[in-house]
């Protein structure tokens, strides 16, 4: 059986339609997940960052030293996450992502800040150890100056002593 | 001196947790000390965390509704709660440092099926947590149980116990309560 050249057409438009909308719904629903799961990837990073940027100032802080501030950004970034969670569960996508941003500019700033708190951090740990070591002559100086001194005292305080009975003696004689 | 300098006596490292009542102190922690919870009845604790491990810390404090049925966590094993926690707050805590945060808390939705009450739904410091958060018989002997966790640098992961002196210490607390049937 032959199709005329309309019939033909149609089926192919058909055909074409079918295509189509086998496409959308593919599309659609690869988007809609990716999505959902970029959302969490992003969370997921976060939680990566926060933790590369404890780490780095829990090495400041073993190492001897100091960031408060540095601490305290990365508190208010970890507030930021908790939002960003809070929001997200509430389904407030655009919210969640404004506070996303945020943490992680937060945490950007904490781990391009950390490096330098650690190098001081060592610096201080090193001057530490230079003023203890130096410190060690000057107390076996201080220590054998007051051991001679005292022993000097003694034996002074003996031969007064001992002349001061000399003395008595002769008074009695 | 250089001997104590560099063999400093040896100090205990711990963490501490504890809930104060409305007022600040450990007491008060229902509405006129009744611990039988009706719906939507806002309970106002304070919790608080202390650090004594003489380093930084990454902390998480996990809330989480238990009944009388569901294990605690156990102390002498160093295993948390086998429960899920509901809600988490997380902090950095210095060397020395004293966290405290308040958790206000009411119960917005109960069901019962048998003799059992559900908790459906619960505002905390006013997030809603929905879900079939915990059960008890007749509404009697629900806890909340807070876990300490912190993070381990060395073994890239929560942790929710420590060892000091080959005992395994872990920090936690809880509070039970009642809800009365709507």
């Amino acid at each position: 059986m032959y199709w005329s050249i309309h019939q033909r057409f149609g089926k192919i438009m058909i055909v074409e339609a079918i295509l189509l909308a086998l496409t959308i719904i593919s599309v659609v629903g690869l988007i809609l997940p990716t999505a959902n799961t970029q959302a969490s990837n992003e969370l997921d990073s976060l939680t990566v960052a926060k933790l590369q940027a404890f780490t780095k100032l829990a090495i400041v802080y073993s190492s001897g030293g100091q960031a408060p501030a540095l601490v305290d950004e990365l508190n208010k970034a970890l507030n930021l996450v908790q939002e960003a969670k809070i929001a997200e569960s509430n389904g407030n996508a655009t919210e969640a992502t404004n506070f996303e941003n945020q943490a992680r500019s937060l945490i950007s700033d904490v781990l391009a800040r950390a490096p330098l708190a650690q190098l001081q951090a060592q610096h201080e740990a090193f001057n530490r150890v230079l003023f203890l070591v130096a410190s060690i002559p000057v107390v076996v100086v201080i220590s054998t100056a007051t051991f001679y001194l005292g022993l000097r005292t003694w034996t002074w305080y003996e031969k007064m002593k001992f002349l001061e009975m000399k003395i008595v003696e002769n008074d009695e004689e | 001196m250089t001997y104590v300098t560099l063999n400093p006596p040896a100090t205990e490292h711990f963490f501490a947790t504890w809930i104060l009542g409305a007022n600040g102190l450990a007491e008060q922690y229902f509405p006129n000390d009744n611990a039988n919870i009706t719906l939507g009845e806002q309970i106002n604790w304070t919790l608080g965390v202390y650090n004594a491990m003489a380093t930084l810390e990454y902390v998480v404090v996990r809330v989480k509704l238990l009944n009388s049925t569901i294990a605690s966590p156990n102390e002498t094993s160093g295993n948390p709660s086998p429960s899920y926690s509901i809600f988490e707050f997380t902090r950095v805590l210095l060397p020395n440092e004293t966290w405290t945060f308040p958790f206000v808390w009411s119960i917005l939705n109960v069901t019962e099926r048998g003799n059992l009450t559900i908790i459906g739904k619960l505002s905390i410091n006013g997030n809603m947590v929905n879900g079939t958060l915990a059960e008890a018989l007749l509404g009697i002997k629900f806890r909340f149980v807070f876990e300490l966790w912190f993070y381990d640098v060395n073994m890239n992961q929560f942790a929710f116990s420590w060892t000091t002196a080959n005992t395994h210490e872990s920090a936690w607390t809880q509070i039970w309560f009642n809800v009365e049937k709507p």
